[in-house]
């Protein structure tokens, strides 16, 4: 297989952090900022802090993007996914230090809602354990429905405009609560040891050479298996898991495949190290970290099916009980900036989420990290775990779970 | 045989005298004295305990997470199939570990306090030493040793006894080994004061009347120590009813104990309404088992003095 390739993003893209035009146009958008009382302040912040909804939409005028001169010495706190995703965002921490001023500690964060519940309940004690979090996005959601995010404008923002559709995502309220930070795919992973020709379909895990042999993701709503099966095995696709006699149908199909499973893992850390020693063969992984693991001589590979890889993001959101607003504005603004996503791609393999337009990726460099790309991909029907999350996670129990 | 039995009971006999010390006589001093730990109890566990019981009553959110309100949903939910399976499940793997552990602990303690104390203090050391080993560490260790890739079915192969290398793990007689593996220590360190007490003379007597070693044990040791082997024994039980990262690593689904999915309710469903009505049920019914054996057991030790009385 062809290894990934890792260069040092320094050399790879040299001098594009420093944009002039885009530190100027800062700067007059920070002059504007000093101009209004706000002095930057998001409008949300004010919302949140128990000020009412007028409030709100006076300060929501674009007028309030952050000025990172303003905050040199400030220090925030940002949580990403542990293992391999952390490190590779910390290698690029320092760069934003120096261009902004803004100090970050880097947090792991657990990932399939288990951080969900501690920035929950940390926000009811009025602590933040993180000023920004990077969440999945059925998480994002339930954290946004929960009230614990800080919403603020899309004009706070000065590169959120680089986004691709979808990727600034907006409460009820129309604030914005979460900005596009990578993609994701999660495709059929194997151990190249175990496994001497990957399948190329989803439809081997139900095939039983892999008995008490396979990994899959133990939640319904990050495995995302319902989604992989409907589109696998139903000509109905998708729209299988938009009724409950559907999303029945397609969990009976799953717990057909339930003797291959050896490990139900609930974190990516468990199921590394069982992909990496050959403890299991094959299974369901995110292409990103499965590259780069292969990349620092791992025996692993990552194929995207033909039936398509589940394509799923992660988005920057603010905490609500922040201290650092301005800052936690800065950090997002400066990691939508095309040239940084270009460089997660091509250090940690995630996908960009700003628009392919503004990226100057190689095609070789954009089928490393997207395969066939996002119109090939598997969509997750995100609403079928936001409206039925309960019951789904009750059938899943009974029909994958039960003896 | 019935020379044999006599120790036993009149060693029994004596046990009521120091239960009896802090009755109705008891100083004021010695009352503000157990005022102390008796608030520390309330507030850091029943007040814990409170929130709980309130939470489960809260009401869920769909794709949030809860709200205060007294809604019976949670416990409901705890009476599908699914969940009582789980349940019995979890009390019958938890009931048997205990058996188990208690089996063996029982005659390695009881051999570890005869031996001289050149071995017995490394071989206590050791014991304790298994102790800071965090339930994480053993689940994860163990499911090496079991593995496929580094685990002894690998030294089974290189001694040629298999054609290739096998995976123990997960199943049943993994999370088995496991829980007794981290109950062991604790399950040793309770029998431990109580069978280093034992008079010699009265193994010695035992001996000199004929009996053979493993009469003796079972006929003088194992009866004197019957209100030790039920604490143990319950000790295991409650111990291993609350493990989670055990059953998770080592075990298959149809394997996990109610504590596994009170860890996936609260940690991954931010469902903490649900996870705290399973919590409930949990401790009732454990506290419920430890009641019921205290009581049978103090009632057959009541029913064997009074007939050694008559």
């Amino acid at each position: 297989m062809t290894h990934f390739r890792r260069t040092d993003p320094r050399l790879a893209l040299p001098g594009r952090f420093n944009a002039p035009a885009d530190q100027s146009r800062r700067d007059v958008l920070r002059r504007l900022g000093l101009t209004g009382a706000a002095l930057a302040l998001p409008s949300s912040l004010l919302a949140a802090c128990g000020g009412g909804s007028d409030e709100a939409e006076a300060g929501a005028e674009p007028v309030a993007a952050p000025s990172a001169a303003d905050l040199t010495g400030t220090k925030i706190k940002v949580a990403t996914f542990g293992g391999f995703f952390e490190e590779n965002y910390k290698a690029i921490y320092p760069d934003f230090t120096a261009e902004t001023g803004i100090e970050v500690e880097s947090i792991s964060e657990p990932g399939g809602g288990a951080w969900l519940i501690q920035v929950q309940q940390a926000v009811a004690a009025g602590t933040a354990p993180a000023d920004v979090s990077m969440f999945g996005n059925v998480d994002i959601l339930k954290a946004s429905t929960g009230g614990l995010l800080m919403g603020y404008s899309a004009s706070d923002l000065a590169n959120a405009t680089y986004q691709a559709e979808g990727f600034v995502r907006t409460n009820d309220a129309d604030e914005v609560i979460g900005v596009g930070a990578a993609s994701w795919y999660i495709t059929l992973v194997s151990n190249t040891d175990r496994v001497p020709e990957s399948p190329t379909s989803w439809k081997t895990l139900w095939d039983s050479q892999w008995l008490n042999d396979m990994a899959l993701n133990n939640q319904a709503q990050t495995s995302f298996l319902l989604d992989i099966t409907a589109n696998t095995w139903f000509d109905e696709g998708t729209t299988m898991l938009e009724t409950e006699e559907g999303i029945l149908e397609v969990m009976a199909k799953i717990a057909e495949l339930k003797d291959n499973v050896k490990l139900w893992w609930r974190d990516e850390a468990t199921a590394q190290q069982d992909y990496n020693s050959g403890e299991v063969a094959i299974g369901q992984f995110y292409h990103d970290i499965t590259q780069y693991a292969a990349s620092i001589g791992e025996p692993l590979r990552s194929v995207f099916p033909e039936e398509g890889a589940v394509l799923d993001s992660g988005s920057w959101a603010i905490t609500k009980t922040t201290e650092q607003p301005e800052a936690s504005l800065v950090f997002i603004d400066w990691f939508s900036q095309p040239t940084v996503q270009e460089r997660l791609a091509t250090t940690l393999g995630t996908s960009p989420t700003v628009g392919v337009e503004h990226l100057e990726l190689t095609a070789e460099d954009y089928e490393m990290v997207s395969g066939p790309g996002p119109d090939a991909a598997i969509k997750p029907y995100y609403t079928a775990y936001q409206e039925r999350e309960d019951w789904i996670n009750q059938q899943w129990s009974e029909q994958i779970f039960a003896g | 045989m019935t020379v044999v039995e006599t120790p036993a009971d009149t060693v029994e006999l004596t046990e009521p005298v120091i239960h009896d010390e802090d009755g109705p006589g008891m100083s004021w001093s010695g009352r503000i004295m157990l005022m102390v730990p008796t608030l520390v109890l309330a507030v850091f566990f029943l007040g814990p305990f409170a929130l709980m019981l309130r939470t489960s009553f809260y009401r869920r959110i769909q794709g949030g997470f809860y709200e205060p309100a007294f809604v019976l949903e949670s416990w409901s939910r705890l009476g599908s199939d699914f969940y009582i399976d789980r349940a019995l499940f979890s009390l019958r793997i938890c009931l048997f570990v205990a058996a188990v552990t208690v089996m063996f602990a029982f005659p390695f303690t009881w051999f570890l306090t005869r031996m001289k104390a050149r071995y017995q203090v490394p071989l206590l050391i050791m014991i304790l030493a298994a102790l800071t080993l965090s339930e994480v560490i053993v689940a994860f260790a163990w499911d090496l040793i079991l593995g496929r890739a580094s685990g002894i079915s690998n030294i089974m192969v290189w001694l040629g006894l298999m054609s290739e290398p096998q995976s123990y793990t997960p199943g049943y007689w993994a999370v088995c080994i496991g829980l007794a593996y981290i109950a062991f220590p604790y399950c040793v360190l309770t029998l431990y004061p109580a069978l280093s007490r034992i008079d010699r003379e009265l193994t010695e007597a035992s001996e000199t009347l004929g009996a053979s070693p493993l009469r003796t044990f079972f006929n003088v040791v194992v009866p004197l120590s019957r209100t030790n082997l039920v604490a143990a024994f319950l000790m295991v039980f409650v111990f291993t009813l609350g493990s989670y990262i055990i059953g998770q690593v080592l075990g298959r689904p149809e394997h996990w104990t109610l504590s596994v999915f009170i860890s996936d309710q609260a940690t991954y469903n931010s469902n903490v309404p649900f996870a705290a009505a399973i919590a409930m049920f949990l401790t009732a019914v454990s506290l419920a088992i430890v009641g019921v054996t205290t009581w049978l057991g103090s009632r057959q030790g009541r029913a064997r003095q009074k007939a050694v009385a008559v």
